[in-house]
């Protein structure tokens, strides 16, 4: 039998692929010069805003091959949280979700680091400043991928286990009444606050850490290169 | 209430313990928030920045509290 998370999780790449392919027609029609207008004008209004975020910490010349990754993260990891509003189970509660999304951020880095420093600068990287410094500089290496990861997951699961708290916890409250205790009505008063914050406001903060993060992680290591070529 | 045990309540207090971790996040919160009002009071025109600021550092400082969390539904939900 299938967890609801997979579930969860098919239901929402199946949403975001066909609003892709929906949108991808509906761009296809845009003419240049023409003012865009409704759905398609959200679309260019949030690519925009993607890429002068991620401009302003990557420099001009990086920032198109990112602006895709970050867009497309944002709006997955923005979907999935608010996905428990409508009664699934988060994706993102999930810990082989969120290290995915860790995984390639991390993978990111490296590649980030081999180009700019060469593939035996990177190897020299890790005994440096002396050779016994190997192990913290492993562990500093590897820390991003547990921490974004957890961060995200953690975050999420407490959300969706104390909201699951809440809700049992209601029923059992208004099940204390005679006749209409079978009927949750307390929840009804209680949950929604819950909500609000676990979900509407931690949702995107953390999808915000997320992409921030990784915009600023990238961007160190392209640093020393925008300092040496302008 | 009758499978209360001994280790049953061990794993409360641990529990308990993990989450303690949350009075230092909170210190750290605090003082990020503290020192946002400051520079809000320093230069008022760079408002919607600082709260940018302080939303991404106190998110972030709030990553030792959920790691508590995380570890304490650990020990209640898998023990």
């Amino acid at each position: 039998m299938w967890k609801s998370e997979q579930l969860s999780i098919l239901i929402i790449s199946i949403a975001l692929a066909s609003l892709f392919w929906w949108l991808k027609g509906r761009l296809m029609k845009l003419e240049p010069g023409k003012t865009p207008t409704g759905v398609v004008f959200l679309v260019v209004l949030y690519v925009r805003t993607i890429h002068n975020f991620v401009e302003a910490s990557m420099g001009k010349k990086r920032a198109p091959l990112l602006s895709a990754y970050i867009g497309f993260v944002f709006l997955y990891l923005i979907i999935s949280n608010y996905s428990g509003l409508i009664g699934l189970k988060p994706p993102t509660a999930n810990w082989s979700v969120t290290f995915t999304f860790a995984l390639i951020t991390f993978v990111w880095i490296q590649v980030a680091k081999i180009k700019v420093n060469g593939v035996k600068g990177y190897l020299k990287s890790f005994f440096e400043p002396i050779a016994p410094f190997v192990i913290p500089n492993l562990f500093g290496t590897f820390a991003p991928l547990i921490s974004m990861s957890l961060r995200l997951f953690g975050n999420v699961i407490s959300g969706t286990i104390i909201l699951n708290l809440v809700y049992s916890f209601t029923g059992w409250v208004s099940g204390l009444l005679p006749v209409v205790g079978k009927f949750n009505f307390l929840s009804l008063i209680v949950a929604p606050w819950i909500h609000i914050y676990f979900d509407l406001f931690s949702g995107f903060l953390q999808a915000f850490i997320f992409i921030s993060l990784t915009s600023i992680f990238i961007a160190i290591e392209y640093q020393d290169e925008e300092v040496n070529y302008g | 209430m009758d499978s209360v045990s001994i280790g049953k309540g061990l794993i409360a207090i641990a529990a308990a313990l993990a989450v303690m971790t949350g009075i230092f996040s909170t210190i750290g919160q605090a003082y990020a928030a503290a020192k946002a009002v400051e520079a809000v009071g320093k230069n008022p025109e760079a408002n919607s920045e600082i709260r940018t600021m302080l939303i991404l550092g106190a998110g972030i400082a709030e990553t030792a509290a959920i790691y508590g969390m995380l570890i304490a539904f650990l020990l209640i939900f898998v023990f």
